[in-house]
């Protein structure tokens, strides 16, 4: 029913308004309106009319009559009751779908031709659909109803809900020694606000995520920072068929033309089967270091639209068109405080288009997806640089993958298995470039193959590919050929997990890249150019209380030409999580990598590292916390560097939040750094030492 | 006769401040080649020879010229990185020998430059004077596709599995980053995590080692690298980045944020659902038992399945493998089940629409009476046949 990517928002679903300030009896009272189905389209569109009354008598089968009874008044917890029809076949079975959610086992079958079902947790406030099937004794699923009831928030909304979180910390910074400079003021007010909302009623809904991290610190990082700074914000609304988002987002998934990221703008659409049309207009730079939602600066934004059509109404799945643009200019990112990225600050301004198809075949056998691509590149005249002007660059992109499931139901000795092949495809341009994916590697063309086995707790993969380069074939330019192979075998056995095995999980990988030059050009010869091999083994053992994991991984890395070089590394690394009775947690670590340079063992290091972090939770409101962690570095047979680190801190709680009076929470911690260098007389022990207060507010609901 | 001893005397002067006080000046390494299109990290080792008979003191170069495929090719770029020591004249010694460390940041746009003027190469050109007189060094950059290019961190980006690099986080929830990395050429990433934690970062953030990562890359321009787990039980600011091993100590990083705020479920956060079955990976069909431990506070059980994104192998598109993460607005099928249920088969109704084989990642979610998320469960993977 409500649905949404963000996490925070799918956890806001089982909200419920307080019962406690505005009284059991006005939280509960919400009224139960009548819709009827006029009609179902062959899409699953279904439009809703409005029918005054508290019986609900929807049907849409071409059966005899169903009917769905609720109880006045209607409750979060309200039974419901579905009187059967007449015409079920002799020994079929009822099940039901709340939401497209099975609640199929809460159903009590007990009075013949009726089902009821009470909820074991609260409904949601808003629109909910029932579906009644029945599955014959041969196996058949017949839907004989479907009903939409809308449990209200009010008489005002349908849905009207927040729930917001906000913290104050006032930090006093007691002491310190050897801080580097610039030293922040010694009281320091940061905080952070989580806010999300949601509003509906009749055909339109509305919702909104806002997250806000503030500051009175001094840039960090030597960064400009706001101090106030809007981290994640998503708002969203709906009306019928039209939608518009305002915030963080991903308005297309095309691998070729934009990056997986979000970006702040403005997008809007309308989605009416079969078809789904976007347009937006993003940010260029990922979100952060700022708080704006859009710019109207052309140069660091960019524009597109997106058109999908799903023709086979019957079955969408079965193929769907999209047909996207998109134009931008601007950097790709300049390393601004909170975006997380450091990358090249320089680009020019560019469009691209794509037509992507998709589509299952053979009853679900085969998955055949692939993108064509196209892209020019402005001329860059304007620039300053003392060079030639670049000229406009156009260029192609294609991808296209064909996965094969040729086991759908087959079993071996009893046990199913899952058998996967496929092949891929695909060739960029060296010109080809999009402004919302502007590190993609370009000018290769890649030729791979992937299988997958999956058995009795067994998996085997595996994947081997081509690439080449220099796809325009440029004569300046040399050609290289590079082939990977990846394996993997896993094995985790179903065991009861309370032997001394527990669950285990076992995983061998191995990966072998040569990289080969077969034309020669710009310093390079014919013949080697890159070898690498990887092996890593990995043993995770899960317990009902405890768990630990063991991996170790070996590799060879070769350089052939140009700069050369001959790597043989090793790591191993330990940890465990032990609760050690009901308050204490125990997390150790342990770590070794090894580097050994076969051409210059002076080069050779060893960095070992380890920790531990103690968490106790002394009482209710009472927890503390304190992590070592030590690290040692020998190159060259010598040791150059060392690290000690401990962070501890106890935390009261002293009252929770109540209404518009803050919860106070009061803290003690500090950290010890040490990292001297070994060659100097002196030894740097840097320190500090902090008290603080949380103020804290926590508000859930709307008042009808 | 005195006059033109003084004449003399003058001339000789005169042709020894004309010698060259920057005798010699090289570059290590020579050559190396660099990805067209791509923003270039170079480090180079330049070297400058004084004669120490007749100097003023400090030998400096100014700038970085970058020329199109020769020393006097054309000019493409001049890049204002000064180089510069001082160390007094000791004529005792015949020559001095000053050496530089240098990393310059070569723009994308200059190689494209280039290659538009018919040159495969790039030609780096340093000046080291003395004032008086001076010499230059030249250092070659042959221009390749990215995948032959010498091994060069591009682009580092982090972000949080729930997106962003920037956000609010409750008390005890489950924490997730990953770092995509972009690079040219293959070779060996080695570096760290780390991270800056209350109570340290309401003062100067000190960040200390997470992880150690040590991996070989090939030539696929992209891998993405999950983070260790991160800590959210403690409220306050968490600052996390990656530190490449070659990074200078001055160089600035991407850091990611997340400031923790205290919630209702205190520093446990929501309880672990502990799952028994069925193990990681296992293949399902519609009458497979997916069973948990109960939960005292659970009035009712979820059990999603998800759609994924990402894939288990290392692939030339991709570069490492990739931990797969639930994709989609929402799960492609549930169940709701009473506190009693702690078992549960898919069923008819949820295999309908478990339709399309592949991967699924499903997991299990305990509501309160008041339909209030009180524990869940770890996220495990499910092949659909």
């Amino acid at each position: 029913m409500i649905a949404s990517g963000s996490d925070f928002f799918y956890f806001f679903w089982g909200m419920q308004p307080e019962a406690g300030w505005i009284g059991p009896a006005v939280s509960m009272r919400m009224h139960c309106e009548v819709e009827k189905a006029m009609e179902r389209k062959q899409s699953g569109l279904r439009r809703y009319g409005w029918l005054a009354g508290w019986l609900l008598t929807a049907s849409v089968s071409a059966s005899a009559s169903v009917e769905l009874l609720m109880t006045q008044p209607v409750t979060a917890n309200s039974e419901i009751t579905v009187l059967l029809p007449e015409s079920a076949a002799a020994n079929s079975q009822w099940l039901l779908e709340l939401n497209d959610t099975d609640v199929s086992s809460l159903l009590d079958a007990s009075e013949p031709g009726k089902l009821h079902l009470i909820p074991p947790s609260a409904l949601p406030t808003g629109d909910h659909q029932l579906r009644l099937v029945e599955m014959t004794a041969a196996g058949d699923l017949r839907e004989h109803g479907v009903w939409t009831f809308t449990v209200r928030h009010s008489e005002r909304f349908r849905e009207a809900g927040v729930n917001s979180r906000l913290d104050v910390t006032v930090s006093e910074r007691l002491d310190d020694d050897n801080l580097p400079e610039p030293l922040p003021d010694s009281t320091v007010v940061e905080g952070g606000l989580r806010v999300g909302a949601t509003a509906a009623d009749g055909q339109w809904r509305s919702s909104a995520v806002v997250e806000a991290l503030g500051s009175s610190r001094d840039p960090l990082e030597g960064t400009g920072r706001d101090g106030l700074s809007l981290g994640y914000v998503h708002v969203q609304g709906e009306h019928g068929p039209w939608q518009w988002t305002a915030g963080d987002q991903i308005p297309l998934s095309s691998r070729l033309l934009m990056e997986p990221v979000l970006r702040r703008g403005l997008s809007a659409g309308l989605s009416s089967e079969p078809l789904d049309v976007t347009i937006w207009s993003l940010r260029t730079p990922a979100p952060g270091g700022g708080s704006a939602l859009w710019t109207r600066e052309p140069e660091r934004r960019s524009d597109g639209a997106s058109l999908t059509h799903r023709p086979f109404a019957d079955a969408p799945q079965q193929l769907s068109v999209t047909v996207s643009w998109l134009q931008g200019e601007g950097p790709s990112g300049n390393g601004e405080f909170g975006s997380g990225v450091l990358s090249d600050p320089e680009s020019r301004a560019g469009e691209v288009s794509s037509v992507a198809l998709q589509s299952w075949l053979f009853d679900e056998h085969v998955h055949w997806q692939g993108e064509y691509a196209w892209s020019s590149r402005e001329s860059d005249t304007d620039s300053l640089s003392p060079g030639p002007a670049l000229e406009e660059q156009r260029d192609e992109a294609w991808d296209t993958r064909l996965t094969w499931y040729p086991l759908r139901n087959w079993k071996l000795i009893g046990q199913p298995v899952a058998l996967s092949t496929g092949i891929e495809r695909r060739e960029v341009g060296a010109a080809f470039y999009s402004p919302t994916n502007p590190q993609m590697l370009a000018d290769r063309s890649v030729l791979g193959g992937y299988g997958s086995l999956f058995w009795a707790g067994l998996s085997l993969q595996a994947y081997l590919g081509t690439q080449d380069d220099n796809v325009d074939d440029n004569p300046l330019l040399p050609v290289t050929e590079l082939e990977q192979q990846s394996y993997s075998l896993g094995y985790a056995p179903l065991l009861n997990g309370n032997g001394w095995l527990g669950q285990p999980a076992l995983n061998l990988s191995w990966q072998d890249t040569d990289q080969d030059v077969s034309r020669a050009a710009a310093l390079l010869d014919e013949g080697d150019l890159y070898r690498n091999r990887q092996m890593t083994a990995s043993l995770a053992v899960q317990y009902p209380r405890w768990s630990w994991d063991l991996a170790h991984s070996r590799g060879r890395d070769r350089s052939e030409q140009s700069v050369l070089s001959d790597l043989e590394t090793e790591l191993s690394q330990l940890s465990v999580r032990l609760p050690v009775g009901q308050r204490l947690t125990l997390e150790p670590y342990g770590q070794r990598a090894e580097s050994m340079n076969r051409l210059l063992p002076d080069d050779d290091s060893t960095l070992s590292q380890a920790g531990m972090t103690l968490g106790m939770q002394w009482s209710r409101r009472v927890w503390s916390s304190l992590t070592y962690t030590w690290g040692r570095l020998e190159q060259g047979g010598e040791d150059s560097q060392r690290l000690d680190d401990v962070q501890g801190s106890v935390n009261w709680q002293w009252r929770q939040p109540r209404g518009w009076v803050p919860g106070v929470s009061l803290n003690l911690g500090g950290q010890y750094y040490r990292q001297p260098v070994l060659d100097a007389l002196a030894r740097e022990n840097q320190w500090q030492v902090f008290a603080g207060v949380t103020a804290s507010w926590a508000r859930t609901g709307v008042q009808p | 006769m005195k006059s033109i001893v003084t004449l003399m005397m003058l001339l000789g002067l005169a042709c020894g401040m004309a010698r060259a006080d920057v005798l010699s000046a090289s570059v290590n390494p020579a050559s190396q080649g660099v990805a067209l299109g791509r923003q270039a990290l170079v480090s180079l080792n330049w070297q400058a020879v004084r004669d120490e008979t007749n100097c003023l003191g400090t030998v400096t170069s100014a700038s970085v010229e970058i020329r199109a495929g020769q020393i006097n090719g054309p000019l493409l770029r001049t890049l204002p990185r000064r180089l510069s020591r001082s160390i007094a004249c000791n004529p005792t010694f015949g020559t001095r020998t000053f050496s530089f460390a240098d990393t310059l940041s070569i723009p994308s746009t200059v190689s494209e430059q280039a290659l538009q003027l018919g040159s495969d190469r790039l030609v780096l050109v340093r000046t080291f004077t003395d004032g008086l007189s001076g010499s230059s060094a030249a250092a070659t950059l042959a221009l390749r596709s990215p995948a032959a290019a010498g091994f060069s961190l591009t682009a580092i980006q982090l972000q949080l599995a729930r997106g962003g690099a920037e956000r609010v986080i409750e008390q005890g929830e489950a924490v997730s980053a990953h770092a995509t990395f972009y690079y040219t050429g293959s070779g060996l990433l080695q570096g760290q995590w780390e991270l800056a934690s209350p109570p340290g970062s309401a003062g100067v953030p000190l960040f200390r080692p997470l992880r150690q990562v040590q991996q070989l890359l090939p030539a696929g321009g992209q891998a993405n690298l999950q983070a260790p787990p991160l800590p959210s039980d403690i409220p306050g600011l968490y600052l996390l980045r990656f530190r490449p091993r070659s990074t200078s100590p001055e160089a600035t990083l991407p850091v990611l944020q997340y400031q923790v705020i205290t919630s209702a479920s205190g520093p446990a956060g929501w309880e672990d659902i502990l799952l028994q079955g069925p193990a990681r990976g296992a293949v399902m069909q519609d009458d497979t038992p997916f069973q948990w431990q109960p939960v005292a506070a659970a009035t009712s059980y979820r059990l999603s399945f998800y759609a994924t994104t990402g894939s288990g192998l290392p692939r030339l598109d991709g570069g490492l493998a990739v931990p797969l993460q639930p994709g989609g607005d929402g799960p492609v099928a549930a169940q709701w089940l009473s506190a009693s249920q702690t078992s549960a088969q898919p069923g008819p109704l949820m295999w309908e629409k478990l339709s399309t084989p592949g991967t699924y990642l499903w997991r299990v979610e305990a509501l309160d009476a008041l339909g209030q998320l009180v524990g869940v469960s770890e996220w495990r993977e499910v092949q659909r046949p």
